[in-house]
């Protein structure tokens, strides 16, 4: 075989190189369906927001988004595309509560909001007036504890009157690597019930597996809840799934089950004093970005930010970091394959997706999209089809 | 030896290669906005979606520095430019607006936290990253000293600036009281995650964080 015919078998391979074909077979696909979700926004609101909610109340379809210069949450009315509720909150005065950083529509006029820095959260009326407010600065054990970012994956949960926040241990001690003594106080969760102000820690910490590995960079770990209050988490340098519904111990251990090859990223501590390693660093390397559950389908999408192995330095690459180019891989009830579905780069803002019984919606607010447009929130729906 | 005197040659040859870059990426960057290098002696870049601590130094150093400072504020959002200018009451004629982050795209500056650039001649002669210093204000001593006496130096004369109380790596204990406790006035807190993340404050379990306390007196 001489060299050129060599180099083109390689270039054949080469695209490829990074999915395996055909290990589990797509059952299901993502189709775009529809015309554009376009909800027109004020000049002091942007379209790329941290923390947003879907709810429906009285069958009609909303979604508040967190307007974080402004410490404002918005709501929208998805069916008409205009702006329902426009709830201000103050940093300082009579009426202050503090910087939202996330929070829980109930109805109109009744919401759970979330300062995240106060670690507080205050039961609010539909005009931003703090009703009652709870800290969660310490457990019924005195423990101080530290939620993750409350946004995207690593997003709080309430279910019933208890909120659900996320924990990400961060190691300094040996080079960032989870030693098994430390593993002890990892806790992950911390439930608060917002009936009773209560603050609790359940026992569940990182798993065996994470010993010896890295656990530097936050946050570490993203999770989901099903409707059946099974917790799923994903620990950044792992390609498996872990199972809990009790909040004591992981019950199960499932492999991520994609056809594409993950790189993650497991030495970043590294990087810790080098941004720009640290940026070339994430960029080449998988990671997960998002973990949603469809109760409307009782499935997941796995929302996983694509290395780029060349990354061009001439680029904003940061840019790579809020916009990440991604794939949504699909899982059933039991976290078993679907699907999976590269959509095209440069077109959307995967930080911004929202489920709803048509289905699920994710912003096309890309800078780089040539329709983007700073005056408006742009949705595309996505439906989940049988192939 | 010959070695020694080639690694010598070269690290000199990379420095210098490093400046005049800067200086040939500044010169067509302002060029595509009509302004030439050679009328500046200070360039500041500042990142209108940059952590408010980050940022704000800088943006109060321009109100009240002379003609030959330049301020670039760069953003992909032009809302956030016109939030910015509204918030720091900034006067649009003395700014340069880069509404396409272009100077983020050519590294000028990381989209945490101001770049300076001193200037001399129309050529580069010091760069100071703030994204890699938790100390966001030392730069300003630097180019009052640079620029000379001007209305700028006796602003701060007269201010006293910026003065940290406590520079160093806390608990996170610390951080927690520290943040309650520094509500008086003209008393503000830095934290170097704020600058990393681009996003808002959140401590993590576990971790120290290098903190200044500042006052202006």
């Amino acid at each position: 075989m001489n060299r050129l015919t060599l180099l083109f078998i390689l270039l054949i391979l080469a695209p490829g190189a990074c999915i395996n074909s055909g290990i589990y077979k797509d059952r299901y696909t993502l189709e775009p369906a529809g015309k554009l979700l376009e909800i027109p926004i004020g000049s002091q609101t942007k379209n790329f927001i941290y923390y947003s909610q879907y709810v429906l109340i009285d069958g009609i379809n909303y979604l508040g988004i967190l307007n974080y210069e402004r410490n404002k949450i918005e709501i929208y009315n998805l069916d008409s595309g205009t702006l329902t509720r426009e709830i201000q909150f103050f940093h300082e005065g009579p009426k202050a509560f503090g910087r939202v950083s996330n929070f829980f529509i109930e109805t109109l006029d009744s919401l759970f909001v979330d300062c995240d820095s106060k670690m507080s959260v205050g039961i609010a009326d539909g005009r931003g007036g703090i009703l009652k407010e709870i800290s969660y600065r310490e457990d019924t054990y005195g423990r101080k504890f530290f939620p993750t970012p409350p946004w995207i994956g690593s997003r709080p949960y309430k279910i019933g009157n208890t909120i659900y926040y996320l924990q990400s241990y961060m190691s300094e001690d040996s080079n960032g690597i989870l030693s098994e003594e430390k593993r002890k106080e990892t806790f992950l969760n911390v439930m608060l019930n917002t009936e009773t102000g209560v603050c609790f820690t359940p026992p569940l910490i990182y798993p065996d597996e994470m010993v010896g590995r890295e656990v530097w960079r936050s946050p570490n770990v993203m999770r989901t809840i099903n409707g059946n209050g099974l917790f799923v988490y994903h620990f950044s340098n792992l390609p498996y799934l872990f199972l809990s519904n009790d909040l004591k111990s992981f019950r199960k251990k499932v492999p991520v089950e994609s056809n594409y090859r993950l790189k993650l990223n497991e030495v970043s501590y590294k990087y810790r004093y080098d941004m720009t390693g640290a940026l070339m660093n994430t960029i080449t390397h998988d990671m997960i970005r998002d973990i949603f559950y469809d109760k409307y389908r009782d499935c997941y999408y796995l929302f996983y930010m694509k290395r780029n192995e060349n990354p061009d330095t001439g680029n904003n690459l940061f840019l790579k970091l809020q916009y990440p180019d991604c794939f949504i891989l699909i899982l059933d009830k039991d976290l078993k394959h679907m699907g999976e579905v590269f959509l095209p780069d440069n077109t959307y803002s995967f930080q911004f997706s929202f489920i709803t019984p048509e289905g699920l919606y994710i912003s096309e607010d890309h800078p780089n999209n040539p329709d983007f447009d700073e005056d408006f929130m742009r949705f595309r729906l996505f439906k989940l089809v049988k192939l | 030896m010959r070695r020694c005197n080639f690694l010598i040659i070269t690290l000199f040859w990379i420095s210098g290669c490093s400046v005049n870059e800067e200086t040939k990426i500044i010169s067509g960057y302002l060029e595509g906005y009509g302004k030439d290098i050679s009328n500046y002696r200070l360039i500041c870049f500042v990142p209108a979606d940059g952590c408010s601590s980050c940022i704000e130094p800088s943006l109060e150093y321009s109100e009240t520095a002379g003609e030959d400072f330049l301020l670039v504020l760069t953003s992909l959002y032009s809302k956030s430019i016109h939030n910015t200018v509204e918030a720091y009451h900034l006067d649009m004629d003395r700014i340069l607006v880069d509404a396409g982050n272009k100077a983020v795209s050519l590294q000028l500056l990381l989209p945490t936290a101001p770049c300076f650039y001193i200037i001399e001649d129309g050529i580069v002669v010091k760069k100071a990253d703030l994204s890699k210093t938790y100390y966001k204000t030392g730069i300003l001593t630097e180019a009052d000293r640079f620029l000379g006496k001007g209305p700028g130096n006796e602003h701060r004369e007269q201010k006293g600036l910026h003065k940290a109380i406590f520079r160093g790596t806390v608990s996170i204990a610390r951080v927690r009281r520290d943040l309650s406790d520094c509500h008086e006035d003209g008393c503000s807190c830095q934290f170097d995650v704020d600058c990393a993340k681009n996003m808002p404050f959140v401590p993590i379990m576990g971790r120290s964080y290098r903190m200044i306390l500042t006052k202006t007196f």
